[in-house]
């Protein structure tokens, strides 16, 4: 489960959010990325923990019919499909848009977006079980490929250029902030998760460490990116790490490296958009009473490849959306909500308690 | 979902079974004392079987009792009838005792007793028994007057001597490799596990072959769902005739549409028994001088049963390698076409100019080009397989030529590509598992194609879709790729690496942990300096 | 069951069938016009109205077929004359924009340009002059550039340097790039600077950029060579912001060097006192800016250690008291360089040393004082040059090599 959380937010952040967090907090993008981020998302965490532990063989799907009535309850629940929609709408279009910008750009957008909605349709038809196995299985290859680039990078990096620390004061490290707690605030995806774990009272500590784990490896990307481009044109360039796998050169040979962030990226959003997609077919299917999720995958795979293809005109729509849109909506669903549900879910329980 | 498709196209429905022997009997019926009454049933059964003897004679008693023996030639065992049964029916009654003369009514019993020298001997009052025992190679004696006729266990059939393995030979390591008959193969492994607690039970598969079928475990180190799974799903199995192991293969998989082999398939019996000594279950079948090995995982398609004999080191050095040499086989030519034809930029500048210079008037685009030279690989293997030893051979020498040298001279393919192809060749060969090295063989062709329609991207694609597949594989209820996906770094002692036998403290956790440790973890190796009683040497 | 099998097939259908025109991406590596070195100028341009236009020239690696023994008798593809391997063929085309131009001086080849291999980017001093920006901005943006390419600039045209030949490697941008890569800073006469460096430089608030320099010249040494051009890479270009102002000549280039600091060098500096001649080699250079302010003053300090040996000398007995006389002598011929460096970049109103870049990594609330006009502050602030040059051996021998008169 750690490493399913664990690949699922870095896939995408990891190209992505380097150069938008550089672009607001230049030189101290790595501190941005480090303390802000983590205490929000284990704030989301905590919440929706302990939203599950209320109800341990709920979805949040489910129990929010519980915790706001039937009504309310399902406007929240359908809200979060369409939440965890966009998210994966955004995840499709980022994976094509990567691949076009960088490496194919006659290829058309949509063939890269229906292709990857169906294999992650596929592995959303094998249940979470088997993404979580795939996870598990490319975790190590994931880490791998980081640690190669950051690796092969350290005879390019000054730390010179990761001065001064703090220049404009906090305000910047906190406006970039919250960009990657977005991203780690991801892990809501848990609400929907938390009852098909084995073991859920463990997946607290577990997730927390995924948190951890992806805050080092998270910041330790940023820094190696920021060292050796520094903060100016980490910010300007899309995809720092790509151009930090380019840029890799060891005795003349090992160089060229963006074969190695490209299969990782691949692989890793597969799993991501796998396990949002099945997010989305397992709450829409709660939400509107269907038995079996399977059922929901051909629609909601058609909104996939239609959202995606056609609702952002050219890159720097996406970035933008991304930057001014996404976060805040994202935050809402991610913080906000469960922070709201999670009182009233507790006098609500009290209440029934106390009343028998 | 397929499997119904499948059905539907290939005609097959619930209603006529296919496997229907009408010429057998079917219903249980006595034997009668009359002993003419019952050769007669039993040639009615045996009509027109001309391999089936049946010896009448007498009995010298007073008065002389009619007898026949009933076998059927060569697949009982000729020495062991006529000089166990025989001899001592007709020719060793002297030692009865006066007071013990043979009669119509001790006949049976006597002879059993005291007269017959057979190890084994089984008494049988049915029609259909009898039958059943003739046709497994047992002698059967039918006395006059009595309606028990007795059956000697005489099984011989015809069979190989015990040769080395040809399929998975080693340089270290025992020599001996299963036969056709799966007595003889189970008691290869029951040389190798001296103890009770290795179960056999055999069953019978096939309505018209009556094949048998060991299902082999160690009790108490097994997870006994694997095994009443096992049992139960070759009781399931309603067909005419197993042919080979194989047969039971596919019926007993758990996915019936999949590119791996979710059964191991070995000719070692040292590699039986240690998988046994892991806690899974072999199934060794009559006739086939393959066994099978429950569950197995992705990852025992790269075991060679040299490893576990070769120095650790060097074992998980090989292991490594073939590891990247599954990657090499499934992907080189993929990502070949994908680099030269997407990706030009993620070449070493070194490299480009010596591909871009190799790649000069070659009239094909690089997929076409690789597809003919795998595709001419594969052709001369199978040619090489086909062929007698000595002709493959001619044909390697010609086809090497023809690919290595005049291809390139004549500027129909690039040396480039008769590099990455001798790898790819190289590298297939090098998995130890034949079933798993085909299915690598069928995926790098849909992995090209995935490349040359959309470059890296695509065959990272193809990848994945293949990696969920294999995610969603179970073999008995095991995920296919643990210990990876599940994680268990503890099950992780034999997969990339080999550690050390004196390390390996658990089995597999697959097992049931109902027995996880498999020695004593103070019995490492000691240097004689440190031996002391209670020295925490692990 | 039987129905939603067939809508998946038919999805499987229909996405299927809309890749038949696909590999849209596809190009063959043969198809490829690999440019390994590009050339950019600002050219008087042929329309009447006499602006000036961009003029790009590319070097083109032109693969031939490896040589096959026997001839190739059985090879109906070995076309061309009797060129080497990997003979390098040079286009040039003009055009208002430098895609424009691009597309132009391939305007003759049935192949695509390629431009994933240019290893060295030579920029003309005309174009350097008038401002580099839309060049390092279509070199980040441009999707087939690394940021592993080395800008070089010449006084004179691009155009021409590119009509060199390589004398040791068998392409000139493998020469190039190899002197680039592990050659010019270490023997002290100019400094590889690769896009990265060169265009974070340019976007860092603080500091000026420089690159190499480099010029043809016709070989000399041996007449029986045919190679009449060959390229040096000797000098540094100065940049203000995007634009050229100057260039760095020997002595100033090695300040510069010096400043950066550089490991496994092999730089002579030579010492003289009277008769007496010695060599110090510099093996290592480490060097320090210290920025400090002290009542509104900003101070600069440059502290500099050399690592060398002395192996050349001339009627000098190599004592100890010796090598401290060449130590002393060597530091201040290291510290005039050094010197002679800032003096240059002042006068070309260039931070290339990056003093203001120290100044704002480590004294932050002056710079925020600064504003636009820390290049003025950084002309008029008090520089200390320190250079510490120690020598660690002498050689083989011993004191020295009695060698009678």
């Amino acid at each position: 489960m750690a490493a399913l959380l664990y690949v699922v937010v870095l896939a995408t952040a990891v190209l992505f959010v380097p150069a938008i967090t550089a672009q607001k907090a230049y030189q101290s993008a790595w501190l941005a990325t480090l303390v802000l981020p983590t205490i929000i998302a284990s704030v989301v965490l905590l919440a929706v923990w302990k939203l599950g532990m209320y109800f341990p063989d709920k979805t949040l799907a489910e129990y929010s019919e519980v915790i706001l009535g039937k009504l309310l309850g399902k406007a929240v629940a359908g809200s979060y499909a369409l939440f965890f929609l966009v998210m994966n709408i955004l995840v499709v279009r980022e994976f094509a848009e990567f691949l076009t910008v960088n490496f194919m750009p006659e290829t058309p957008i949509w063939a890269f977006c229906s292709l990857l909605v169906l294999v992650a349709g596929y592995a959303a038809y094998k249940g979470v079980e088997v993404i979580a196995r795939m996870a598990q299985f490319i975790l190590p290859l994931f880490l791998l490929t980081l640690l190669i680039v950051v690796l092969f990078t350290i005879p390019d990096m000054q730390l010179g250029r990761l001065q001064p620390l703090l220049e404009g004061g906090v305000l910047p490290i906190i406006q970039g902030s919250f960009v990657p707690a977005s991203w780690y605030g991801e892990i809501v995806v848990l609400v929907m998760l938390l009852p098909s774990i084995n073991k859920p009272q463990e997946v607290g500590k577990k997730v927390l460490i995924a948190l951890l784990a992806m805050t080092i490896t998270f910041t330790a990307v940023t820094f190696t990116a920021l060292a050796v481009f520094g903060p100016y044109l980490t910010g300007d360039l899309l995809f720092p790490v790509l151009e930090l796998a380019s840029y890799v050169n060891i005795a003349r040979f090992i160089q060229r490296l963006t074969i190695l962030i490209m299969t990782f990226w691949v692989s890793g959003i597969v799993v991501k958009s796998s396990l949002t997609f099945y997010v989305i077919c397992l709450t829409s299917a709660q939400v509107s009473g269907i038995k079996n999720y399977k059922y929901v995958l051909v629609p909601s795979a058609l909104c996939h490849i239609l959202g995606s293809a056609f609702l952002f005109a050219n890159t720097l729509q996406l970035m933008e959306f991304l930057d001014k849109y996404w976060t805040p909506m994202a935050l809402v669903f991610e913080l906000v909500l469960p922070l709201l549900l999670w009182p009233v879910a507790a006098i609500r329980l009290r209440k029934r308690r106390t009343s028998k | 979902m397929f499997k119904q498709v499948l059905q539907k196209v290939l005609g097959a429905s619930g209603k006529n079974t296919t496997a229907n022997s009408a010429k057998e009997p079917k219903e249980q019926r006595p034997l009668v004392a009359n002993i003419a009454e019952n050769l007669k049933i039993l040639h009615q059964v045996f009509d027109l079987c001309g391999d089936v003897v049946f010896r009448e004679f007498q009995l010298n008693t007073k008065p002389a009792l009619k007898a026949c023996v009933i076998h059927i030639d060569a697949v009982a065992d000729d020495s062991l009838s006529s000089q166990h049964l025989m001899q001592s029916i007709l020719l060793d009654n002297s030692a009865l005792t006066a007071d013990m003369q043979l009669t119509k009514h001790n006949a049976p019993q006597i002879l059993r007793d005291r007269l017959i020298t057979l190890m084994e001997v089984k008494t049988s009052t049915d029609v259909l028994e009898l039958t059943t025992h003739i046709l497994q190679g047992n002698v059967a004696l039918l006395l006059e007057g009595s309606a028990t006729a007795l059956v000697g266990i005489t099984p011989g059939g015809q069979g190989r001597a015990i040769l080395e393995p040809v399929v998975e030979p080693v340089v270290r390591g025992p020599r001996d490799g299963f036969v056709e008959s799966y007595r003889v193969n189970v008691a290869l492994v029951r040389q190798r596990l001296k103890s009770s607690r290795l179960k056999v039970e055999v069953l019978q598969v096939g309505a018209i072959s009556k094949t048998s079928v060991a299902v082999c475990y160690l009790k108490g180190v097994v997870n006994d769902g694997t095994v009443a799974e096992v049992k139960e799903r070759i009781q399931r199995i309603k067909i005419d005739g197993i042919i080979d192991s194989a047969v039971i293969e596919e019926f007993i998989s758990d996915e019936p549409f999949t590119f791996f082999p979710l059964v191991l398939a070995t000719e070692r019996p040292d590699k039986t028994a240690s998988a046994l000594l892991e806690g899974r279950v072999g199934i060794i079948v009559d006739t086939t001088p393959v066994a099978l090995i429950v569950p197995a995982t992705f990852v025992t398609m790269l075991q060679a049963s040299e490893d576990s004999f070769n120095l650790y080191i060097y074992a998980s050095f090989i292991r490594l390698l073939r590891f990247v040499a599954l990657n090499l086989a499934l992907l080189l030519p993929a990502i070949y076409i994908a680099i030269t034809t997407y990706h030009q930029e993620m070449l070493p500048a070194a490299l480009l100019t010596s591909i871009a210079q190799a790649r000069v008037g070659v009239p094909f685009p690089a997929f076409i080009e690789a597809l003919i030279m795998e595709l001419t690989f594969e052709l001369l293997r199978e040619a090489g397989v086909r062929l007698p030893h000595n002709v493959g051979q001619a044909v390697s020498t010609v086809g090497g030529l023809v690919i290595g040298q005049a291809a390139v001279q004549a500027g129909i393919v690039s040396s480039s590509m008769v590099i990455v192809v001798a790898l790819t060749a190289l590298a297939s060969f090098t998995i130890p598992n034949i079933s798993a090295s085909y299915s690598i063989r069928i995926l790098r062709f849909a992995l090209m194609i995935c490349a040359a329609v959309l470059g890296m991207p695509g065959v990272m694609l193809g990848l994945m879709a293949l990696l969920i597949h294999l995610c969603g594989l179970r073999s008995f209820g095991v995920p296919y790729l643990s210990p990876f996906a599940p994680l268990s770094p503890k099950d992780m002692k034999d997969t990339f690496v080999r550690v050390p036998w004196w390390a390996m403290f658990t089995r597999p956790h697959f097992s049931g942990a109902k027995e996880p440790a498999r020695q004593d973890p103070q019995g490492g190796p000691q240097k004689p300096g440190e031996g002391g009683e209670n020295s925490s040497n692990k | 069951m039987n129905q939603r099998l067939r809508a998946l097939a038919l999805l499987l259908l229909i996405i299927c069938s809309s890749f038949i025109p696909g590999c849209w991406s596809r190009k063959e590596i043969e198809d490829l016009a690999i440019v390994t070195l590009l050339g950019v100028d600002k050219v008087a341009g042929q329309n009447n109205q006499g602006q000036d236009v961009w003029q790009v020239s590319a070097k083109v690696l032109q693969p031939q077929p490896a040589t096959q023994s026997g001839g190739g008798n059985n090879g109906a593809t070995s076309t061309g004359g009797g060129a080497g391997v990997g003979q390098a063929l040079l286009f040039k085309g003009t055009g208002a924009t430098l895609q424009e131009a691009t597309r132009d001086l391939m305007i003759r080849s049935p192949r695509f340009i390629f431009l994933g291999y240019v290893s060295g980017l030579i920029v003309g001093e005309k174009a350097a002059r008038e401002g580099v920006a839309q060049i390092v901005d279509l070199q980040a943006r441009f999707r087939q550039f690394r940021l592993r390419t080395y800008i070089l600039v010449t006084p004179g045209e691009a155009f021409d340097v590119l009509q060199a030949h390589p004398e040791v490697d068998d392409t000139l941008a493998k020469e190039i790039q190899g002197l680039e890569e592990n050659k010019v800073d270490r023997i002290g006469i100019s400094c590889g600077i690769d896009s990265n460096q060169f265009i974070q430089t340019l976007l860092s608030p603080d500091r000026d950029p420089v690159a190499g320099e480099i010029y043809v010249v016709k070989p000399q040494e041996d007449p029986t060579v045919a190679v009449d051009k060959a390229v040096v890479i000797k000098g540094l270009a100065v940049f203000h912001g995007d634009k050229l102002v100057g260039w760095l000549n020997k002595k100033e280039t090695f300040g510069y060097i010096v400043n950066c600091g550089v490991n496994s060098a092999m730089i002579p500096i030579t010492v003289i006192d009277g008769d007496k001649v010695a060599t110090y080699l510099i093996g290592k250079v480490e060097s320090k800016i210290e920025a400090k302010v002290t009542g509104g003053e900003i101070n600069y300090r440059v502290k500099v250690k050399t690592w060398g040996e002395v192996d050349e000398v001339k009627d000098i007995q190599v004592t100890p008291e010796a090598l401290a006389k060449i130590e002393q002598m060597a530091s201040a011929t290291v510290r005039s360089c050094v010197l002679a460096t800032i003096d240059k970049s002042r006068q070309l109103n260039a931070d290339i040393l990056g003093f203001t870049q120290q100044l704002h990594r480590t004294e932050l609330t002056t710079w925020q004082t600064l504003g636009p006009t820390w290049r003025d502050s950084w002309r008029e602030a008090d520089i200390e040059v320190e250079v510490d040059a120690r020598v660690i051996q002498s050689g083989k021998t011993g004191r020295e090599l009695m060698i009678k008169k």
